[in-house]
């Protein structure tokens, strides 16, 4: 067996600073049923799945504490399902980046692309896996993986996540989306250690199918 | 022959003087029970590796004593996976078996789960030479020309990934996020292990499975061996497919199939012994139809095998088991000077005289017990540990049995048998030389006699040899099944095949360790294996640490300020800045070495790749698992000084080939010699025929093995050595017995039957070897009883032989 594995993805955790709770997200107030979710929970859930793909671009401001000022960045996203993620970064600087559930992707302006295949990544696995689930509406999932949160109705609405389990809980400490029906409109991370990342989504567009070259470009990059 | 030479005056006086030897002998056998038992109670050690059976790896004392410590590490191992559906299920089936395995008191110690102080210690040990230590990837871009800005661009983009979290803690006292990196590779070099929740976790065909490696409590060699071990394992079994439906649990290790061989050898001690005692007995009964014979039978038996198991244990540390299964065999052999003994006690009716009987018949086995040590001593000094075992065994034995029929038998067989007619199978034997004699002297029974022996001579130009020491172990379909599923899933690398790296100094070692683990890295990406595991990402020589620190020095200082800039940019404080430089600029004080390592509870679960001082310096392994083309792998790792491929299944199949075609050499040896001393007995001519049946059977045998497809090997070489000692003793025995041919043939019979029963059984053993050893040797025998009466000499030619000159 290889010890190198069982290692590198474990001390990252040690390093983590106990929760800081400042500004516990509102959404957090309102736990939710797992057995008994309220209407518009599952009405949201129910028209994510519908959605076969979301487009938005994007406005993310993290907020990492032991830097002076927080990153900014912005560019668009294609959220597809099984699929995966696309994101291209237009500033600070051109990247793009491919999040599918075998892993992770960045590829630079001049076309090389570097991979993180998350079998040997256990973290960023669960980094993925949750990403993934957040905006995938499938509830039963969620419930398995996080504590629930809902508040709002089906027309506006917020969904808090707490996570249950390890490695994720180590480091995130919630996350909460809101939205106007199938249309997302924030994400906020915020993590263990106090770090906060905001993400705005604009010019959300949730009937378009994927074209065959957004297909090839966006999501087969081998 | 003296006996009928002495006057009776000398034949009284020899009488107490013969009681006196027997008081004599049943002194030294209540010493060797005695010592016996003291032994016995101080705690037998035994072996059942195969391995254990062939010689050391006599080259090359730094191999030998490498690959003692690592079969003996590997003797004590159990992997255990627990695996699931459920990744949850699956850990905590994993929780439960690992404390059930704890609280079982079988282990030594059970790793599973690692603690947060492992973790900790980890990150102590080598976070503080996050500047001396690359990965392989960044060391390689650095080079092809990255600086300051392709770094900066890294962190940017790990702080912009989703993942980003698990970097933030780091960034204050590693701003370039170097320890990371470090981590990332060597995460490359693994084989999709992933850690979680203190676990480690593999997925295979959708399943998770949590792996345990555990160390038995008993020593491997201890004669109850590890099975409370495997009985707990095989206890959790039970429990998990209770509490938790849906888990299975695969386990694998030498203890186990250690404890299968102690299993499978026992019950072949048991079978062999039981039967052939019981076998024995029977003939003896049938033969004699007397009971006193019958008993007295067990009494050469007991104290040839209680003083061979003596001298087996006093000369060698640790008996194999196939040595005590040999062993038993002992009963068949031991028990025929008992049989010549009887038989002339059988035929010598009312004027039976016990002292005089033995007289004349101890040249003959005395010769007898001779040649059959000499036929045994050629396999004591072959270099094979457990082939030494058998020689010492069966030749004490023999002269132990040799030993009581002579000085105790005369003393306990005073009274004459009841009945003076011959037995019935005495009468059948009659016939049967009448037979003989009758085809001798037909011109198409010499014709088909011609044959024979042109198919036996010709035979040994067929032959088809099997030298692959794998051959040797044999297991149960499922246990190798589960082995090899075990293998598959936790890519455990093979205890045979493994590339060691030495050098004069720590340093040396490391730094060619450092080639070497390249060379290993090249040969994964050619797939001529699957994967590899060694300390050169865990423990950088000295010099490579240096060079690392020259490296970033040297593309990052010239333009700090840039770099500076552009950290400032991304946030970062002054100081922490200020820190990465100085840390760049100063020359690194404190580096890595082996002893910090080795002293860090960080190296625990890598330090057996170690090998600290060895025979020529030092010493570090490389262990590679899925090795798929070996001699291509060697061809490459040829070149780089220090660093050797050991295949040990390989080398031990060489030497096993090596050794058979010596054994083959010997077996002709020892037919020459024994033709030499019967010709120097017998006289040219006659010493050839009374070796005639002898290498009739011999040549035979081969040929029906050759016939039967079946490949040989090195014990089947070795039975024909066993079948040599035995039929001279047939052909001397015809040659020298004063009685009539019929009361020689008689006593041949009985003792071929003991013989054939002993070896016959040795068939249905589980060891490959003492299966061909059996095969050959009762094939062998029987062949040898057929054609005995071919040694019979004229009277004329016996006459000439009790006189030569």
């Amino acid at each position: 067996m290889n010890f190198a594995a069982q290692l590198a993805p474990l001390f990252l955790g040690t390093l983590m600073a106990f929760a800081e709770t400042d500004e516990r997200p509102a959404v957090l107030a309102h736990p939710l049923d797992v057995e008994h979710p309220p209407a518009a929970f599952v009405a949201v859930n129910k028209s994510l799945r519908e959605t076969n793909c979301i487009r938005a671009d994007f406005a993310e401001e993290k907020k990492i504490k032991v830097l002076k000022r927080p990153l900014v960045s912005a560019g668009n996203l294609i959220f597809c399902g099984k699929l995966g993620l696309y994101r291209a970064l237009k500033t600070p600087f051109v990247q793009e980046l491919l999040v599918r559930p075998d892993g992770i992707a960045q590829r630079d302006p001049a076309g090389k692309v570097e991979k993180v295949e998350v079998d040997k990544q256990p973290l960023a696995k669960g980094f993925i896996d949750a990403f993934l689930l957040v905006f995938s509406g499938d509830d039963k999932a969620l419930g398995a993986q996080f504590e629930l949160y809902f508040d709002g109705t089906e027309a506006a609405w917020s969904m808090g996540f707490v996570p249950k389990r390890k490695p994720l809980s180590k480091f995130i400490a919630s996350m909460v989306v809101t939205g106007k029906k199938n249309v997302l409109a924030t994400l906020e991370v915020i993590e263990v250690n106090g770090d906060r990342t905001f993400t705005r989504f604009e010019n959300v567009v949730t009937d378009k199918e994927l074209s065959p070259d957004e297909r090839k470009r966006c999501f087969a990059w081998d | 022959m003296n006996g009928s030479a002495a006057s009776p005056g000398t034949e009284i006086a020899s009488a107490p003087q013969r009681d006196r030897r027997a008081a004599l002998w049943a002194l030294c056998v209540l010493v060797v029970a005695g010592w016996l038992g003291l032994v016995f109670s101080r705690g037998l050690k035994l072996e059942t590796s195969v391995l254990a059976m062939l010689p050391p790896s006599e080259q090359d004392p730094a191999l030998h004593e490498l690959t003692q410590q690592l079969s003996g590490r590997a003797a004590k191992t159990v992997v255990v996976l627990i695996g699931h559906a459920g990744r949850e299920q699956a850990l905590a089936a994993a929780t439960f078996a690992e404390a059930a395995l704890r609280d079982s008191q079988a282990f030594s110690s059970v790793k599973g789960s690692f603690d947060t102080q492992t973790e900790r210690a980890f990150f102590d040990f080598y976070f503080p030479h996050r500047y001396e230590m690359l990965s392989a990837r960044m060391r390689a871009e650095l080079e092809k020309g990255s600086g300051g800005d392709e770094l900066v661009l890294r962190v940017r983009s790990l702080l912009q990934s989703p993942a980003s979290s698990l970097y933030t803690g780091l960034l204050e006292r590693d701003p370039l996020l170097l320890y990371p990196d470090v981590l990332q590779g060597w995460a490359a070099t693994s084989i999709g292990v992933t850690a979680s929740d203190g676990f480690l976790l593999l997925e295979k065909d959708g399943a998770t499975y949590a792996l345990l490696s555990a160390e038995t409590a008993a020593d491997p060699f201890d004669a109850n061996g590890q099975r409370a071990s495997i009985d707990a394992i095989e206890a959790l079994r039970l429990t998990l497919a209770e509490k938790f439906a849906d888990s299975s649990l695969l386990y694998s290790g030498v203890p186990r199939f250690a404890a299968h061989t102690r299993e499978a050898m026992k019950s072949d001690i048991m079978i062999i012994g039981t039967g052939s005692m019981l076998g024995t007995a029977l003939c003896i009964l049938l033969a004699f139809f007397s009971l006193r014979p019958f008993l007295l039978s067990f009494l050469p038996v007991a104290v040839g095998t209680a003083t061979a198991m003596l001298a087996t244990l006093l000369i060698f540390e640790r008996v194999h088991f196939l040595t005590l299964v040999f062993g038993t065999s002992l009963t068949g052999l031991g028990v025929d000077y008992a049989l010549h003994y009887f038989c002339a006690h059988r035929l010598g009716g009312k004027d039976w005289d016990a002292r005089r009987s033995m007289r004349a018949i101890l040249p003959g086995i005395t010769l007898g017990v001779f040649t059959s040590v000499l036929g045994f001593s050629g396999l004591y000094f072959t270099p094979f540990p457990v082939l030494r075992q058998f020689a010492l065994f069966s030749s004490v034995g023999l002269i132990g049995a040799w030993a009581t029929v002579v000085c105790w038998f005369p003393p306990l067989l005073e009274v004459p048998h009841r009945r003076s007619a011959p037995p019935w199978l005495h009468g059948q034997c009659a016939r049967f030389l009448a037979l003989w004699s009758t085809l001798r002297a037909q011109r198409g029974a010499k014709i088909v006699l011609a044959g024979l022996c042109l198919a036996a001579f010709a035979s040994p130009f067929f032959l088809a040899f099997e030298d692959d020491v794998r051959r040797f172990q044999s297991a149960p379909a499922e246990l190798l099944a589960e082995d090899a599923r075990v293998r598959e899933i936790a890519g455990r690398a093979d205890d045979s095949r493994f590339v060691l790296v030495e050098g004069a100094s720590e340093q040396e070692t490391l730094e060619r360790l450092e080639n070497a683990s390249v060379l290993v890295r090249g040969a994964i990406d050619d797939k001529l294996l699957d994967n590899s595991r060694d300390l050169a990402l865990f423990l950088p020589s000295r010099s490579r640490q240096l060079k690392d620190h020259a490296l970033l020095a040297e593309k990052l200082l010239p333009n700090f300020a840039a770099l500076k800039a552009a950290l400032d940019d991304i946030g970062f404080d002054a100081p922490v800045i200020e820190e990465l430089h100085r840390q760049l600029a100063t020359e690194p004080a404190d580096l890595l070495d082996v002893d910090k390592w080795l002293a860090s509870p960080a190296s625990e679960l890598l330090r057996s790749l170690w090998l600290g001082a060895t025979a020529r310096g030092f010493g570090t392994l490389v262990m590679l698992g899925g090795v798929r083309d070996g001699a291509a792998l060697e061809q490459r790792l040829a070149g780089a000084p220090g660093v050797h491929y050991v295949d040990r299944v390989r080398d031990m199949s060489k030497l096993v080939e090596r050794y058979r075609v010596d054994s083959t050499r010997l077996v002709v040896v020892a037919y020459i010699g024994v033709l030499i001393a019967l010709m120097i007995r017998f006289g040219p001519r006659n010493g050839v025929q009374v070796m005639l049946p002898s290498l009739l059977s011999a040549g035979l045998t081969l040929a029906c093995l050759v016939a039967s497809g079946t490949s040989l090997n090195l014990f089947h070489l070795l039975g024909l050595l066993l079948v040599l000692g035995l039929a001279v003793d047939y052909g001397v025995i015809f040659a020298e017995y004063g009685t009539s041919e019929a009361t020689a043939l008689f006593a041949v019979l009985l003792s071929v039957l003991t013989t054939v029963i002993a070896f016959g059984l040795m068939v249905t053993s589980s060891a490959p070897p003492l299966r061909a050893l059996g095969a050959s040797v009762s094939l062998g025998i029987v062949l040898a009883l057929v054609f005995s009466p071919l040694s019979c000499l004229s009277s004329k030619s016996r006459d000439q032989s009790a006189s030569p000159t």
